[in-house]
């Protein structure tokens, strides 16, 4: 009986233990331990690289003047959108990064985890793993999350999470190598992404949210296929303690501080991409001609001439099971500024 | 009556906490006399902060970090967060549609229109933003006298700076639309940043090339403009009213800056291009008085819906009061020359006053990811904000005041210079006098029925 009450006693002095430990423990975190959510939007052009680490890089285009593509670049703006800087006092809440590279703080070094059907493919790719061929990767291009052409019902930001809504046009030129030296040849600047989840988002463009587009060559070496497109990527992340430190190097190196302003405990940022040229809006079966600026980030000597580069044409609604004409239900895309970005 | 019970619907779906509105720009003290307000819709009381959000970025970070109306002195922008039960309902029955030829939005100018002003008419202002609780996408509609855009339009760029060259100046689109080729002969057009006047050779003579104008840059009559892609020129390559990523041209910039001068807490004695520019065109327009201290003047303010005939008719319009209310806030003549719609406020043979209603009111525009090119379309109906000065609604009852419109010819009041001569109370008198025949009119009878009949909400 008293073995049964000193054993009751010494359990509870364990469970009062345990208990002050946990009170302590998380006092301390609270103040030790508090995170703050990153959350980047990545919004226009971009080349998205898959680094062999699976960090991810958004590059800033350079401006392409050639004939068979024309296409400046005005340049990538970081914003932020949700949260105060605290660092450097009076800063600009938005700024040029064209010719910067720009990562975060306490980001970490893990992959970032891509969001979607492709993943797999592009992780293994990135990491020299299995190698598919171009054809393997042009079938795996052609099928969308659940088989679809369009995310459904597609009027909501968590609609459109999947990756494959990104262009992907590399998929179809696997075997083409990307230029080694694509950060200087290829990019004006870029952001690094580590650890965190990178998924796509709604389209900017009203038109473009019920709106299928074609990708083919004019020569017809690949197969061509339908899909919608997005320009807009969000990319999610934890990091410790109470801001967001970014490090924008380039021209003029700065660290900014950002302080979320409320108890949600998140600093929203969103870096856009801005080029200009083509009459807008884009009609029926008209091509968006600025996808060519992509193929720079191939090693020249692969670059495939203008016939033989993926480009998506409008197509409106899309193409009726019958055949009959596509209509522009959602009317015509003026995607302006802000073309959509590609895996390249 | 259906309308009325539309907008008792609509409200109904906001919830009861209506804040006060509260003044975002300036961060402090007074601000100039143009007036918006920002009123969300879509959003619970949980999603107060995605509004707040939506009002820096779209208003603060973008519109009032451009220097040309951050530097104006002319703005005061207040907000007001009327949240609704369920997160994306709207108060106002706008639903997206996503489709540029639509507005992007589906609505009923009626009812929404009528619900919008519940909100804000008692609270001076010049015009209305509503932020609808869309994020990422960037979609937007103007459809006088309110302005819808979504939360998402916030990512891109200069999109309410292009829209506001519109609804302050009356400037009008600068790009080609695809399919438009020649500009036809009518309407003539040699205003504001477009012109279709051409000397017997061929060669462009726009009023901005009048030899008594000078110009930091001289005007390079590019052609294009309004639509068209010929037979019509605009003053410079480029300009905000043309492209993306462009600053106001110096043509577009001395017509803003003399109209946001008459709502300048601080008088500018040059344009608000840079670099500034002090020309012959803007010391031209009529020295505006200084206005008094926000908030001192009462005024009647009638909402107003006009429907025209067709689409380019110069009178038999048809009018209707929408809402009659109380305000109390500076009261500024717009008399500068910004558009051909005009009207005067008359109490037997005086005219009390005469403004301008900026650019074409009928126009409705679809805004999108840039601030040009966009769809527009030339709508039948459109509701404007006629304001009765130093009055109150009890006091029009004894007094016999009526509201006369004008659709002027785009010739009227040319002056030497190529410029068009201010709108004034002499203006209106003189077309009085010359019974010239009106777009449509309220008489004093007419006005103390509405004034009577319609609910007086506060």
């Amino acid at each position: 009986m008293s073995t049964r009450t000193n054993r009751r006693r010494r359990g509870t002095r364990w469970r009062y233990a345990a208990l002050v430990a946990t009170v302590v423990g998380t006092s301390a975190c609270s103040s030790m331990c508090s995170s703050t959510t990153l959350d980047v939007t990545l919004h226009g052009g971009f080349g998205y690289v898959v680094d062999p680490d699976l960090a991810i890089e958004a590059g800033f285009m350079k401006s392409s003047a050639t004939p068979s593509c024309d296409v400046p670049q005005f340049g990538a703006n970081l914003r932020i959108d949700d949260g105060k800087i605290v660092s450097p006092p009076n800063h600009a809440t938005t700024f040029p990064v064209t010719q910067s590279v720009v990562t975060f703080d306490g980001t970490g070094t893990s992959p970032v985890t891509l969001t979607g059907v492709l993943a797999p493919h592009m992780k293994s790719a990135a990491t020299g793993g299995a190698k598919p061929g171009s054809t393997t990767l042009a079938t795996l291009a052609l099928q969308g999350p659940g088989s679809g052409t369009r995310p459904m019902p597609g009027t909501n930001e968590d609609d459109w999470r999947d990756l494959y809504w990104m262009p992907h046009t590399r998929l179809n030129y696997w075997d083409d190598p990307i230029d080694p030296n694509w950060p200087t040849n290829a990019v004006t600047g870029r952001v690094k992404l580590t650890g965190g989840v990178l998924s796509a988002g709604i389209p900017s463009d009203g038109a473009a949210v019920n709106g299928l587009w074609e990708f083919k060559t004019t020569s017809g070496k690949f197969p061509s296929y339908q899909q919608a497109i997005t320009d807009r990527l969000h990319y999610r992340s934890q990091v410790s303690g109470g801001t967001i430190t970014i490090n924008v190097m380039g021209p003029m190196p700065e660290t900014i501080v950002v302080a979320p302003i409320d108890n949600r405990k998140t600093v929203g940022i969103v870096i856009v991409g801005i080029h200009g040229g083509d009459s807008m809006p884009i009609g029926l079966n008209d091509p968006l001609k600025h996808f060519c600026t992509f193929y720079q980030m191939l090693k020249i000597d692969n670059r495939p001439g203008a016939d033989d580069q993926l480009i998506p044409y409008f197509k409106g609604a899309g193409t009726t099971s019958n055949g009959a004409p596509t209509v522009p239900s959602g009317g015509q895309p003026t995607p302006g500024a802000y073309c959509p970005g590609d895996w390249p | 009556m259906k309308t009325a019970f539309s907008v008792f619907a609509l409200v109904a779906v906001a919830a009861s906490s209506t804040a006060q509105p509260q003044q975002v720009y300036p961060a402090s003290g007074p601000g100039g006399n143009y007036e918006i307000v920002v009123i969300a819709d879509g959003y619970t009381s949980a999603e107060e902060y995605k509004f707040t959000r939506a009002v820096n970025g779209l208003i603060l970070n973008d519109l009032m970090a451009d220097p040309f109306y951050g530097n104006s002195h002319a703005f005061t922008i207040v907000k007001q967060f009327n949240p609704v039960t369920t997160s994306g309902q709207s108060q106002f029955g706008i639903t997206p549609n996503y489709n540029i030829a639509k507005c992007y939005i589906d609505y009923d100018a009626a009812t929404t229109t009528a619900a919008i002003d519940q909100v804000v008419k008692t609270i001076p202002h010049h015009a209305v933003i509503v932020i609808g609780n869309y994020e990422g996408v960037a979609i937007g509609c103007t459809n006088q006298p309110w302005t819808w855009i979504s939360a998402g339009a916030r990512e891109v760029d200069g999109v309410l700076e292009h829209e506001f060259g519109h609804l302050i100046a009356g400037l009008y689109d600068e790009f080609p639309l695809q399919g438009n080729v020649d500009y036809p002969p009518t309407p003539s057009v040699d205003d504001h940043n477009c012109s279709n006047v051409f000397d017997s050779s061929g060669n462009a003579t726009p009023w901005w090339d009048n030899s008594s104008l000078s110009w930091p840059q001289k005007p390079t009559d590019r052609d294009g403009c309004l639509y068209y892609s010929h037979k019509i020129t605009r003053p410079y390559d480029t300009c905000l009213m043309y492209a993306p990523g462009a600053t106001f041209c110096y043509v577009c910039s001395l017509l803003m800056s003399g109209e946001l001068n008459l709502f300048a807490n601080e008088a500018l004695t040059k344009s608000l291009a840079s670099p500034m520019i002090l020309t012959a065109g803007f010391v031209a327009q009529t020295p505006t008085p200084r206005v008094p201290a926000r908030g001192s003047e009462q005024y009647v303010r009638l909402l107003v819906q006009l429907t025209k005939r067709s689409t380019d008719p110069k009178l038999g319009a048809q009018l209707s009061v929408v809402s009659v209310a109380d305000v109390t806030g500076p009261i500024v003549s717009r008399h500068h020359r910004t558009g051909d719609y005009v009207y005067g406020i008359v109490e037997g043979n005086t005219v009390l006053a005469a403004d301008v209603l900026p650019g074409d009111p009928f126009q409705r525009r679809s805004l999108g990811t840039a601030p040009a090119p966009h769809d527009t379309a030339n709508e039948l109906q459109t509701n404007v904000v006629v304001i009765v000065p130093n009055t109150t609604r009890q006091s029009l009852l004894s007094r016999s005041i009526r509201v006369v419109f004008y659709r002027l010819d785009p010739n009227y009041g040319r002056l030497p210079s190529g410029m068009r001569a201010d709108v004034t109370t002499n203006t209106i008198s003189e077309l009085l006098a010359n019974n010239t025949p009106q777009f449509v009119g309220l008489d004093a009878d007419e006005l103390k029925k509405v004034v009577q009949s319609l609910p007086v909400r506060r």
